[in-house]
């Protein structure tokens, strides 16, 4: 029958095309964690520029929890990067989506040019403009801090203030991000429902926190979703102005990994720290999803 | 004194000018239509009477207030959107209570207004869906629902009917002017559709690029079209129009082109008009379909129509054909709009025109040179 005949090559169709994205999956993906689990309960010496690996059961996972503190600080520090960088790039991106959209014309051209900049630099230029910025004694920031009687701070020398440093730069980096994809999610709301408010409403804030935020609630979720993955993400600004320190004041988790596993050429306890950030990302990405797909699930039962 | 009085209202957007001046007053109670073709500032007129666009020039009051400048918050007027506009986040019951709601009303109050417009628009057990759980008819009605509940100076329509199916159209269109006036509301509809208009206003505003052409009730503009304009967008089939040469008779006009029209008419129509027109002027005069009449054999006064196609509708039936370049329809009176007795194509029917029924304009001004 030629129907079947027709179906047959639509189902080859239909998994012949799957099949590259699948091969790239499990090669670049899938086999590299499994690759990680087994080097994370092993121990791997270099011998004649070989590779011995012999395995040691949880040994990595104990000197993880007992002996790293440098590891722990990392964790300790991305939470609060995390927590702190997010919330700041949310309310500001979403603030200057707000003021692009209101903007008109040239306005609205000129806004959106310059809130993008920040994420069209490449991450080793923006890490060699803020040192300089941020240098304690000739940079720009100590400059005109001193115009006005204050400083110098030393932003990224100072334990204490160091994190606070690389929190910022990371903030001014990231929040076009945000501005774009809440500029974005305002722009596919439809225009009649404003107009209908601004008949309803006495004032801007009541527009805000009854129509604007409210619908824009799915952008929300998933942009601070993103966000906060690719926050747990964060290298190469601290490597670039800090690189860690000065102490473990501005240690991230990526940098402990890649200092165990790169310079102190310990790949089995640096394995292990790959391993848990995975899961705890892992977690992460299903618990946000988790709340996505409930809210879906909620709306459709309204209806 | 006027309810709304709009005063040499201008809208222009830097060069372009959408409505040069406009005057209009509105009595409390009225229902007023505003038609017009698309682009004839119709929507525009009604967004600046609601505050949505900004005003160029000119005056805006409502009871005597001036309300030009302020925010459509504070005009106290409510609107209906073609598209609903309802905020899908909110359930029908918040939806409606939401503009009293953000004015810090009694809670007792609230309550009893959505009751009241829910008996009113016949929601019940709506109150809690959101509005993606609603057919397009419930959230239009939810819509006015929201309107109602404000009890505002004015209620606004902008095509509020457009997305609505042929039939719930014309339900719809019967229950907002059952509601109109059991509120005693002053409404302003704006339409493109001219059976929305002629069935529901009191008063029709007819615009063509931002000029009121003419301002009267529906049957004023239908019998009485102050210039060629109105005469052709009221109506459907279309008015008739001819151009000739005007040549005063006995009892009528006739008008000559390749044919030769002859409009019978009463002699004080005959003295009005033959004030007006100069022997042998070239004039455009206007018949509507119905005023047509099939005679029963040609004659000297009848004009040829070659049949082309006929419409039949049930209740009434049209002919068509063209006379040189111009198409003609024809309504068939109803006693020969059984289906065996229509004109059939091909042939050719002989027409009289009523007395007095028909129209002259001003091929130049487009003015009527008739009433």
């Amino acid at each position: 029958m030629s129907a079947t005949t027709a179906q047959r090559r639509n189902r080859i169709w239909r998994y012949g095309s799957l099949l590259p994205a699948a091969l790239l999956l499990i090669v670049l993906t899938i086999y590299p964690v499994f690759n990680l689990v087994g080097l994370s309960l092993s121990d791997v010496e270099w011998i004649d520029g070989r590779a011995d690996t012999s395995f040691t059961g949880l040994d990595n996972f104990e000197q993880l929890f007992q002996h790293e503190p440098v590891y722990w600080a990392g964790v300790r520090n991305t939470i609060v990067f995390a927590v702190c960088a997010v919330t700041a790039q949310m309310i500001f991106g979403f603030a200057m989506a707000l003021a692009a959209r209101r903007a008109s014309g040239f306005g609205r051209v000129a806004l959106t040019t310059i809130f993008l900049m920040p994420i069209v630099i490449p991450p080793i230029v923006i890490g060699a403009m803020w040192r300089l910025l941020l240098g304690r004694d000739f940079g720009a920031v100590n400059t005109l801090l001193g115009y006005v009687g204050l400083g110098p701070v030393d932003f990224l020398g100072n334990p204490d203030v160091a994190l606070a440093s690389v929190i910022m730069v990371d903030i001014w980096h990231w929040t076009p991000f945000v501005f774009l994809l809440m500029l974005t999610g305002l722009e596919s709301l439809d225009d009649e429902v404003f107009e209908a408010a601004r008949f309803d409403v006495k004032t801007n804030w009541q527009e805000l926190r009854y129509v604007t935020i409210p619908l824009m609630i799915p952008t929300i979720l998933i942009t601070a979703g993103l966000r906060i993955v690719l926050t747990f993400k964060v290298f190469d600004e601290v490597y670039l102005l800090t690189a860690g320190g000065p102490g473990t004041a501005t240690e991230v988790i990526n940098f402990s990994i890649y200092r165990t596993f790169f310079a102190q050429d310990r790949v089995g306890v640096g394995s292990a720290m790959s391993l848990l950030t995975l899961v705890a990302v892992a977690v992460l990405i299903v618990a946000v999803n988790l709340v996505i797909r409930a809210r879906r699930k909620a709306k459709e039962i309204a209806e | 004194m006027a309810y709304l009085t709009l005063e040499k209202l201008r809208k222009a957007y830097g060069k372009h000018v959408v409505i040069p001046e406009i005057d209009l007053e509105l009595e409390a109670g009225e229902f007023v239509c505003l038609v017009g073709p698309s682009g004839s500032g119709k929507s525009t007129l009604l967004r600046m009477i609601a505050g949505l666009e900004s005003i160029s020039g000119g005056r805006v009051t409502v009871a005597g207030a001036d309300i030009t400048g302020t925010d459509p918050s504070d005009r106290d007027m409510a609107m209906v959107f073609q598209s609903y506009a309802l905020y899908p986040h909110m359930t029908v019951r918040d939806n409606m209570s939401f503009a009293l709601r953000m004015r810090n009303e009694d809670k007792a109050l609230i309550q009893e207004r959505v009751a009241e417009a829910v008996e009113m628009l016949d929601l019940h057990g709506l109150e809690d869906r959101k509005p993606s759980a609603l057919s397009g008819g419930q959230r239009q009605r939810v819509a006015m629902g929201r309107c109602i509940v404000r009890k505002p100076k004015l209620f606004l329509f902008d095509e509020p009917l457009s997305n609505l199916d042929a039939k719930l159209r014309t339900a719809t269109r019967h229950q907002i002017r059952r509601l109109h006036d059991q509120l005693g509301a002053t409404s302003i509809f704006v339409t493109h559709d001219q059976v929305e208009a002629m069935t529901m206003a009191d008063r029709i505003a007819l615009l063509d690029h931002g000029e009121v052409m003419q301002i009267g009730t529906p049957q004023e503009l239908y019998l009485n079209p102050k210039n060629r304009f109105t005469a052709g967008f009221l109506g459907s089939p279309e008015m008739n129009f001819f151009s000739g040469t005007a040549e005063m008779a006995e009892n009528g006009l006739h008008v000559r082109a390749s044919d030769s029209l002859f409009l019978p008419a009463s002699d004080a129509r005959l003295k009005r008009l033959s004030d007006r027109l100069v022997p042998g002027q070239t004039v455009e005069v206007g018949v509507r379909p119905e005023h047509f009449v099939i005679a029963d054999a040609p004659g000297p006064d009848t004009l040829s129509l070659p049949v082309e196609g006929q419409e039949w509708l049930g209740h009434e039936a049209f002919v068509f054909g063209r006379i040189g370049k111009q198409e003609v329809g024809v309504r068939v009176a109803s006693g020969a709009a059984a289906d065996d007795t229509l004109p059939r194509t091909g042939s050719a029917v002989p027409l009289t025109v009523l007395e007095d029924t028909w129209h002259v304009f001003d091929p130049e001004t487009g003015e009527t040179l008739s009433l």
